[in-house]
Formats: C-alpha cells, sequence, structure tokens
C-alpha cells in the first residue's frame, strides 16, 4: 500500500517535472546566457536582445508546434522548409502579380500548405509509409511548385500588411509585434496541446497505438490530422516569414528545419513516445535563439561557431533530461514480474 | 531461409549484369560511331556547321551546348543562366548551335554525376556554376578528355583544361586595385571616415570564393583602416533572408555598430538596419532593392558578381568552339565588375545595354535581381534575356575575336588564387593586396 | 508458397526485392534511352555511375544497421565530411591501406562517442547525433576552411579501376549475408524488435548497441575514404547531403524505421536508386523546376509502392499474431529514456 503512494508521489513529482520545472529551467537559462552574454559584447544583456529572442523564437515556436506534434507520434516533418515556401510564393505571387486582396492570398497559401499535409498524413498514416522520407520527398516536390508559381517572374514581393506586422518595423507599446505574438503563439499552442481534445488524442497516440486503437480512437484520422496541423503551422510561418523578409524565395525556410527540430529534442520530447510538452519546446526554443545571439559575438571563425553551438546543445540535453529513466528502473526492480 | 538466398541471387545476378554491360556496352548511334579523336581534326573539314573548328562530337547538324546553373530559385542563378542561354540563341549562334539548359543540385556528387550525363548526351560545350573548385576536377578533366569544351563562370576551378571566366580577382571599372572584397572594404573605410566598428557577413563558409572575398577585405583593413574593430562576424550563406536574421541576431548584441560589409544578399542587411531604425554605411553587393535606396540616400557602395559573367562564359565557349582548342584562347578570362554609389547610381531606362547605368525603374524588376547583367563584355545583353532566357527579336550576338579574348586574360599574378598554381616563369609569392599569389621569378 | 506465383508474390513483397525490381525499371529505362542518345552507353558511363554511388552506398548501410537496432543516427554527414577534410589536409600522402584503416578508426571512435552518450547518458539518439552532426560539420570547417588537398593517388585511381566498384559491392553483398547470420547481427535484430524482452532476458543489451553504433560509425569512415577518391580533393561542405540521402537510401532499400527489419541489400540498392533517379531524369529532359517534382515523386513512388505491399502482409501477420513483435507505424520503441 504504502509502496503504491510513494510510486504515485515519484509520478507526481516527475510529471511536475516536465511541466513546471523544466520550462522554468530552459527560461531561465535563456536569461542566464543573455546575461552570460556580457562576457562578449558590452551591450549585453539588453532589452533589444530579449525583444530580437522572443521574436526570433516566435518564428521557431510557431514550426516547432507541428514539428512537435508530428515527432510525439514517432515521426519528422521534414517538408516544412518546402511547404514555407510555397505559402509564401502564393501569397506573393497572388498579391502581386494576380492583384488579388491579401485576404483571399492568405486564404489559398494556408489552404494550400493544409491540403499538402494532409497528403502527408495520408501517406504515412493510410500506406504506413515512412514520415521521415515522405515528408522529405513531399518537400522536394513543394519547392519545385514553388519555383513554377515563381518562373520567370521577378521575385515577388510581400503584401505591406505582411511585411509591417512582421519585420520588426510595426510595433505595437513600443515593441515588435513578433515579440508580443510570441505569447500569443505560446497560449494558442498551449490551449491546443495540452488542454484539448485533439491534443490528448495525440498524446494518447503517441505513447502507444495499439492502447489508442483498442481504445477506439479513429487512429488513422488523428495521425492526418497531426501532419495537417503541421502543414498549417508551416504555412503560417511562410506568411510570417514572407512579410519578415520582403520577398518571397525559396530559401526561405531551409534555416528553420533544423532548429524546430533541436527546440523539440531540447525541450525534452522524445520522440515516438507521447511524452513532450509544449511549454518546454518554446522555451528551448528561446534559449537555443538567445545561445546562437551569443555565439554569433563572440568572434570565433565559423566552424568552431558550429563546434560551439553542438556542444551547447549536448550539455542542454545533459543537464535537463528527465530522470523518468531512474525512477522507472526503481520501478521495475521494485514490481515483481 | 531461402527466400533471403532467392533475393541475394537476384542482387548478385543485377550485380553481375552491370558488370557485364560495362564489359560489352556498345553505342548504337551510327553517327557518334567517330570516336573523339577524330573531332579533333585540324581544321581542314568544312563540312562543320557554321564552318567552325572541329565537328560536333555526335555527329549531328548543330553543336551541342549546355548552359548550366544551380537548382536553388536564386535570381543571380536564374539571370546568370538565361543571358548564356539567350546567347546562344542569338544569330549567327543560332544557325549551328543546340541549346539545352539544365539546373545543378547545390551538390557536388550532384554535378559530378550530371557533367557525365552531359557528356555522354554528346555534349560540345558545357557552360557551368562549379560548386567546388577541386571536388569535381577529375570528372571536368574527363569531359575534356573526350573532347568538351568546358567553361566555368564565376566561382572558379584548378583543373587546367577548363576555362575560367569570373570576375574574383579582376579590378573594378575604375579602380587599379584588384578584388571585390578589397575594393568595397577600402570604401566602406571611406564611408566611415577611417574608423569605427562594423559588422562582417560571409558567404558560405568553406568556400574558396568567401575565402578570397574575405581575406582581401581583411587586407584592406590591415593597409587602411588597422584600427578599425570587426564586432562580429557570421555566415550570410549568400541568402537575403539569411543575411537579414543574422543582422537582426547581431543588432540585437551590439547595437551600436557603426558600418556592415555585407556582400550578397545585402537587400536583407539593409532591411533589418531599417526595422532598427538604423541608417548606417553598408557595402553589399548589386540587388536592385539596395541600388533603390542608394537613389534614395542610403549612404552604401554596391560593388558585387555581375551576372553577365553566365553570358560571357557562353560567348567564350563558343568562341572556343569556332577557332579551335589551339587557337590560344586563354584559359583564365577577368570579368570587370562595377561600384556604383550613391553619386554613380543611374537609372536604366532601356531594355538592352546603355553604358553606365546600374539600377532599374522600381518596379520592372524584383528585389534581388540586378542591372549587372550589363557589362562591357556583354553588349547584347537585355533586360528580356536575363528574364526569360530568350532574346528579343532583332537582337544580334556580338562574338568575341581571339585577340579580344586574349585581351581579357587574367594577369599572371593573380593565377595562384584560381588555380593555386602558377604559369610559366613565375613563382608564388604574396601580393601587395596582401593575399598570396605570383611574382616573376 | 512453392508455385512459380507464389515464388514471384515473396520476391516481390520482400523489401530488398522490390529494391532491386525498381532499380532494375530505373536502370533498364536510363539505359535504353541513352543509348539512342549522344554518345551512347559505354564502360565507363555505368562504372563512374557506381563509383559514385560507393560513398553512399557504404554510409547508408551504417544508417541502415543503427535503424535496424531500433535507433538513430544523424551523424553520417559529420563523419565523411571529417574525414574528407583530414585526408586531403594531412593524410595526402600517406600509405592508402594505413588511411583506410585510420579512418574507419576515426569513424568507429565518433560511433563510440555517439553511443556512450545514449547508452550511458540515456539521451535520445536523434538527439546526440544531431548535436554531433552539428559539431563534426563545424570541425571540418575548422580542419579545412577552403577546398583544396590531395587524396592519396592510390585510392583515387584503384577506385576507378575496372570492375572495382563491381566488385566492392559484391563484397558488400556477401558481408551482409554473413553479418546478419552472425550472433552480433541477430542480436541487432532482436534488439530492435523488442529491447524490453532481451533486456530482461540477459543478454548484453548495452554492449551490442555500443558495439553497432561503432560499426556504423566505421562505415561513415569508410564512405569518407571513398568519398574523398571520388571528389579527388578535400571540401567541408561536400558531405552535407549524406544526412538525409542516407535515410532516403534506407527508407527505398525498404527498411522500416521501427527497428527489427531490415536489409543492407535493399538499402545498396535504394542508394542505387536514389542516383539513378536524376540519370533517368536527365535523358528525358527534365530540367528546372520539374526536376525538384519529379524527384520527390519518384522517391515518393519508390516508397510507397514499397509500403502498400507491407499492408497487405501486415494485415495478414495480424490475423495470425495479434501480439506479435511491432507492427509499420509504431513508434520507436527502443529510444525511450530509460531503456537498457
Amino acid at each position: 500500500m504504502s509502496d503504491q503512494s510513494v510510486i504515485e508521489a515519484q509520478q507526481r513529482r516527475s510529471s511536475r517535472m516536465q511541466t513546471i520545472y523544466r520550462p522554468l529551467i530552459l527560461a531561465a537559462l535563456a536569461l542566464f546566457v543573455l546575461v552570460a552574454g556580457r562576457l562578449v559584447s558590452e551591450s549585453l544583456p539588453s532589452w533589444i536582445a530579449v525583444q530580437t529572442v522572443l521574436s526570433l523564437g516566435m518564428f521557431l515556436a510557431v514550426i516547432a508546434f507541428g514539428q512537435g506534434l508530428v515527432m510525439l507520434t514517432g515521426g519528422l516533418d521534414l517538408s516544412v522548409p518546402g511547404v514555407i515556401a510555397l505559402s509564401a510564393s502564393t501569397v506573393a505571387v497572388w498579391v502581386s502579380f494576380m492583384d488579388g486582396s491579401l485576404f483571399v492570398g492568405v486564404l489559398l497559401a494556408l489552404g494550400v500548405s493544409l491540403l499538402f499535409g494532409i497528403v502527408n498524413g495520408v501517406l504515412v498514416s493510410v500506406l504506413k509509409a515512412p514520415a521521415f522520407i515522405v515528408t522529405l520527398a513531399m518537400g522536394a516536390v513543394l519547392e519545385g511548385f514553388s519555383l513554377f508559381i515563381t518562373y520567370g517572374r521577378k521575385s515577388p514581393e510581400s503584401p505591406e500588411l505582411l511585411v509591417t506586422l512582421f519585420s520588426g518595423s510595426g510595433k505595437l507599446f513600443g515593441i515588435g509585434i513578433p515579440a508580443l505574438l510570441f505569447f500569443v503563439v505560446g497560449i494558442i499552442g498551449f490551449i491546443i496541446q495540452a488542454r484539448s481534445r485533439f491534443g490528448r488524442n495525440v498524446y494518447l497516440l503517441g505513447s502507444s497505438l495499439e492502447a489508442s486503437r483498442i481504445a477506439g480512437q479513429p487512429v488513422n484520422f488523428i495521425q492526418i490530422s497531426i501532419y495537417a496541423v503541421s502543414g498549417f503551422g508551416s504555412g503560417l510561418a511562410g506568411l510570417m516569414l514572407v512579410g519578415f523578409s520582403g520577398n518571397a524565395q525559396l530559401s526561405l525556410g531551409t534555416e528553420w528545419l533544423m532548429p524546430s527540430i533541436a527546440a523539440v529534442l531540447v525541450g525534452g520530447t522524445i520522440i515516438g513516445s507521447g511524452r513532450g510538452f509544449w511549454q518546454s519546446t518554446i522555451t528551448a526554443g528561446l534559449m537555443l535563439t538567445a545561445i546562437t545571439i551569443v555565439i554569433q559575438s563572440t568572434g570565433v571563425s565559423s566552424g568552431w561557431k558550429s563546434v560551439l553551438y553542438g556542444v551547447v546543445v549536448l550539455v542542454a540535453l545533459l543537464s535537463t533530461r528527465s530522470d523518468i529513466g531512474r525512477r522507472r528502473r526503481k520501478k521495475i526492480s521494485q514490481d515483481p514480474l | 531461409m531461402k527466400r533471403n538466398w532467392k533475393v541475394a541471387a537476384l542482387a548478385v545476378i543485377a550485380a553481375s549484369s552491370l558488370a557485364l554491360s560495362a564489359c560489352g556496352g556498345s553505342s548504337d548511334t551510327a553517327d557518334a560511331g567517330a570516336d573523339s579523336s577524330a573531332a579533333t581534326e585540324a581544321g581542314a573539314d568544312n563540312g562543320n556547321p557554321c564552318g567552325w573548328a572541329d565537328a560536333p562530337r555526335a555527329g549531328g547538324d548543330k553543336y551541342v551546348v549546355y548552359m548550366s546553373s544551380l537548382n536553388i530559385g536564386n535570381a543571380w542563378q536564374e539571370e546568370a543562366v538565361n543571358l548564356g542561354s539567350a546567347e546562344a540563341l542569338m544569330p549567327p549562334y543560332s544557325d549551328c548551335v543546340e541549346l539545352r539548359t539544365e539546373r545543378t543540385e547545390p551538390d557536388p556528387a550532384s554535378q559530378i554525376s550530371q557533367i557525365q550525363s552531359m557528356t555522354a548526351a554528346g555534349a560540345d560545350a558545357i557552360v557551368t556554376f562549379a560548386l567546388s573548385p577541386t571536388a569535381i576536377n577529375a570528372t571536368f578533366k574527363e569531359a575534356c578528355d573526350a573532347g568538351v569544351t568546358v567553361v566555368i563562370y564565376d566561382a572558379t576551378v584548378t583543373e587546367p583544361c577548363a576555362y575560367n571566366v569570373s570576375y574574383i580577382t579582376a579590378k573594378p571599372v575604375g579602380s587599379d586595385i584588384p578584388f571585390m572584397g578589397y575594393n568595397a572594404m577600402a570604401a566602406l573605410i571611406d564611408m566611415m571616415g577611417g574608423a569605427g566598428d562594423i559588422f562582417v557577413a560571409h558567404g558560405v563558409a568553406g568556400t574558396s570564393v568567401d575565402n578570397v572575398h574575405y581575406l582581401s577585405a581583411l587586407a584592406a583593413i590591415d593597409q587602411l583602416a588597422p584600427d578599425m574593430n570587426i564586432l562580429t562576424e557570421w555566415d550570410g550563406n549568400w541568402d537575403s533572408a539569411q543575411q537579414q536574421k543574422e543582422t537582426t541576431k547581431a543588432l540585437a548584441s551590439n547595437p551600436n555598430v557603426v558600418g556592415i560589409f555585407c556582400g550578397y544578399g545585402e537587400s536583407g542587411c539593409v532591411k533589418a538596419l531599417k526595422a532598427a531604425n538604423k541608417e548606417i554605411p553598408v557595402t553589399g553587393e548589386t540587388s536592385q532593392y539596395f541600388r533603390e535606396q542608394l537613389l534614395a540616400g542610403w549612404p552604401g557602395v554596391s560593388i558585387g558578381s555581375p551576372p553577365a559573367q553566365g553570358g560571357i562564359a557562353m560567348k567564350l565557349a563558343l568562341g572556343v568552339l569556332e577557332y579551335g582548342p589551339d587557337a590560344g584562347i586563354p584559359h583564365d578570362i577577368e570579368v570587370p565588375f562595377k561600384v556604383v554609389t550613391k553619386d554613380t547610381v543611374m537609372v536604366c531606362e532601356e531594355d538592352t545595354y546603355t553604358e553606365g547605368c546600374n539600377v532599374f525603374p522600381a518596379g520592372v524588376v524584383g528585389d534581388e535581381n540586378t542591372a549587372d547583367i550589363f557589362n562591357p563584355l556583354l553588349p547584347e545583353a537585355s533586360l528580356t534575356s536575363a528574364k526569360t532566357g530568350v532574346p528579343p527579336a532583332g537582337l544580334v550576338a556580338v562574338p568575341f575575336t581571339v585577340d579580344e579574348m586574349k585581351s581579357f586574360e587574367q594577369d599572371p599574378s593573380r593565377r595562384y588564387i584560381t588555380r593555386e598554381a602558377c604559369p610559366e616563369g613565375w613563382t608564388q609569392g604574396k601580393l601587395p593586396e596582401g593575399l598570396d599569389g605570383c611574382v616573376q621569378s | 508458397m512453392n508455385t512459380k506465383f507464389g515464388r514471384i508474390r515473396q520476391i516481390v513483397t520482400d523489401g530488398t526485392g522490390r529494391a532491386v525490381i525498381f532499380w532494375l525499371i530505373l536502370m533498364t529505362i536510363w539505359l535504353s534511352l541513352q543509348s539512342t542518345q549522344g554518345m551512347g552507353v559505354d564502360a565507363r558511363l555505368i562504372q563512374s555511375y557506381l563509383v559514385l554511388a560507393l560513398p553512399l552506398i557504404v554510409a547508408s548501410i551504417g544508417v541502415t544497421l543503427v535503424i535496424i537496432m531500433g535507433q538513430f543516427d544523424l551523424s553520417a554527414a559529420g563523419v565523411i565530411a571529417v574525414v574528407n577534410v583530414t585526408i586531403a589536409s594531412t593524410l595526402g600522402s600517406w600509405n592508402p591501406l594505413l588511411v583506410v584503416v585510420l579512418m574507419m578508426a576515426l569513424g568507429g571512435f565518433i560511433g563510440l562517442v555517439n553511443g556512450l552518450f545514449v547508452i550511458l547518458g540515456k539521451l535520445p539518439a536523434i538527439a546526440v547525433t544531431l548535436a554531433t552532426l552539428i559539431i563534426l560539420q563545424g570541425l571540418a570547417i575548422v580542419i579545412l576552411p577552403q577546398p583544396s588537398g590531395k587524396v592519396p593517388p592510390f585510392l583515387v585511381d584503384g577506385v576507378r579501376a575496372p570492375f572495382v566498384a563491381v566488385g566492392i559491392i559484391v563484397v558488400i553483398i556477401i558481408a551482409w549475408m554473413l553479418f546478419k547470420r552472425s550472433r552480433s547481427g541477430l542480436y541487432m535484430f532482436a534488439i530492435g524488435a523488442d529491447p524490453e524482452a532481451l533486456h530482461l532476458s540477459g543478454l548484453p543489451v548495452k554492449k551490442i548497441q555500443l558495439k553497432i553504433f561503432v560499426i556504423a560509425g566505421a562505415l561513415y569512415g569508410l564512405a569518407g575514404v571513398l568519398m574523398s577518391a571520388s571528389l579527388t580533393s578535400g571540401d567541408a561542405n561536400a558531405a552535407d547531403s549524406f544526412l538525409l540521402t542516407t535515410f532516403a537510401a534506407t527508407a527505398i532499400g525498404g527498411t522500416a524505421f521501427v527497428g527489427g527489419r531490415g536489409s543492407a541489400v535493399g538499402t545498396l540498392f535504394g542508394a542505387l536508386t536514389l542516383l539513378a533517379i536524376p540519370k533517368v531524369l536527365f535523358v528525358f529532359g527534365v530540367s528546372d523546376w520539374t526536376q525538384k517534382v519529379a524527384f520527390g515523386l519518384l522517391v515518393l513512388l519508390a516508397v510507397v509502392a514499397g509500403a502498400f505491399s507491407s499492408l497487405r502482409k501486415n494485415r495478414e501477420s495480424m490475423l495470425l499474431a495479434p501480439y506479435s513483435t511491432p507492427t509499420e507505424g509504431e513508434p520507436i520503441t527502443a529510444t525511450k529514456g530509460g531503456n537498457a
């Protein structure tokens, strides 16, 4: 009897660790990094630095949301750069060349992203093809389509409104809009992942496919919707990034793929296990962004910058790894089998 | 398990059938029966298309010429390949040249595979952007040995049989000092009054082009403003979205910077500066966006790689086909490039070349396009050609003469930089600009 | 299953068999079109295609081994880059055999480091190997900031000598046939299928996992040597594409990403397929934007065609044994923290 309560207490502690302590630790690390940046630059830490971390972290968060959901269920979404490019090209071409309205352009871009997310989902869940390669190949196809849409035309310009919103020139209360949006994205993401039925289904699916099936969940439908959400998220990111950089290029999304995966991993999501929390993912994203800012100022050559970044990621992984391992082993040895 | 052995057997059969077909492979094209040595008979055979030096390798009635660039959707790459394509489609070339365009994925192994495919497809000339100065060499050599004329534009290669057409070691128009990096940094120093804190952006780390720009820029700092302080550096990857992100980050940690050495993708640097409300001197390459900013008064210098190199390289390739590989056409060509400041910025009103113009009217081209499709060595360039790859009706090519091509030859003192070897009678030494070069022995 | 159709069905439903068939179809298309165009088909064309494929084949097999074991390894591209720049910058005039051994040892060492972080550090393999990839790619640029250097001529010429490439391929096939029946090989499959059960049955699971990481690392080292011989020089960025292509080759070859199943021979033909696709697109005259679309679609076709057959096989096996080891689509169980 007391064994049972000890185990329950352990479980409560470990889940509190995951949902509250870990994101707090990561956020604190992000701040710490900025403060430690004083060593390399006299202008650190500063409000501008904090704003930049939040702004760039916001873009990262939007992409990492879908990526995190996919990784919870054991997949990877490598089509992110392709969807971003297609979404960006669609809205930019629609508004610049077809003289369409921004509203319709946005709908088109998001619709197209959602559509290909669904295609990914169907291929992965119904046909049971490996997510890695399906999304990789789909990404190549979408890049091709983006090239087609912009083919022979000057690279289309972004709609004014998007530029104002996302390039950092538009400000609310003196703070750049993307930085404020970070919190909006965080809250919405939390509601979806942790407080909605959809989120609960995703977690159940991630932790055990069989259990979900036995429980009567429409497993295929949930999986497809996961990839659809990821596609939608990438499409949204594409709209934001096209606002940020002012024109639609193929390369818009390529620099965000690996960081999105890194943020999910450093945030403690165990791929394919149904274990992972949104709060940890976005704070990990903040920390990684802060790190890249500080590393950039160190003045070492670019090779060493990568080495430094990789080492930091390893250290972050080691120091924030969940202690579930230790407790589970104790559990195994306590339970007679 | 029996089934596994069956599969293994199938696999081994497949592998051996490859070996066997390699053994007995034969060519089916009747005309291509002649091997490459026949094609290089000294010019007596005037049954050649256009009366050019050697017969086409694949035996057809037109020379097969490939024009290739990188498949990354980058405006510069598109303009370069379009200018080269348009060149081959203009009279008098259109009578005897069959143009084929290709795109290469940004991976050396992919490019190697593609060059091999082009050679096997009967190419007489390949004009391409090289992904690495050394990694493709063996394949280029194989192509040369098979009788293909290989011409590389912009980023150079060290393979001696390939022709390099590049601005990398050239002098800009109106300057006595070579190297884009040096000139750009010197201009930045000038604008900043000789001292201050700057950011320096690299292109793609680990490439030789990036190294030349960077080292020559450092040399300018050493010689002209030793007190200047580089606050931070980053890899811009020659991509404006990346540059914008990196500049934003750098401004976060060093908001008091006074100048940026930005390089390609400079529109990203400027946009980041605008978002931070900072108008400081920037040196960038040739984009329309940047030059429009210069027109509006932004302090800066625009100096960079002209995509006209694509068209110029094509002209060289066709010239080699016309006069033959033994006509003395130099293997290293330097292409001049422009320096544009807010004082020298001038709008191009026409579709075709106008002396001195360096920016298009607003809205005519996209942010990342450039007016450096116009170059003294490519007077037949036009905006239509650069956009579509097809020349406007009535435009005629202006072929090089052999003497002209000889006059564009790279200065031997700078040969070391692109070829990692010095010509006869020269040995490795230091150049006045601080880089390793060749000195007469 | 002794009827003629039964046997054909066996080959078609087997991942490896399908990979071979798909590749044969592509080769037929390529070579028959090529023989009527340009200079036709000759020995050198096929030879160069094979030589170029060798590094990808070897590296992909390393990745396949790790995946069969139920783990992940993203570091292949990093190892290859470091090996390539090391050879080109300092080992260019060394004894070629020594170079091969040293570089495989270097790769094996990096694999060991990966394995230790995963097994002792209890970190997810995908995260660890992502970090080591970034570190290695950075190191490569530090070692060789600008492409240059030379590779031992014996290796350069040797790999291009007639039949060497084919010979290496045959050796690989035979080596796999032996390995998968060896104790290490059987354990590798078993761990991938059900790590918990093995742990409880007393097998040295950790040691075996470590061993597989080391072997994979050594294979990446060998791939690095082969790539250096292909490129004849060093270039810190040249190996970047291996990150994704090694996994693509594994998937096309029919290896499931859930662990416990797979074949290096399938991966070999998956790699050959991946490199044959651009050849086929070229002779069809596909270029510019359609290139990317066609490439993606063909890869999808290669993989989905495989998935269709596995689907049917799945349903059959589920009828027979509902509690059997993981079916397709189930998450990678072996990467949970806390196992073995």
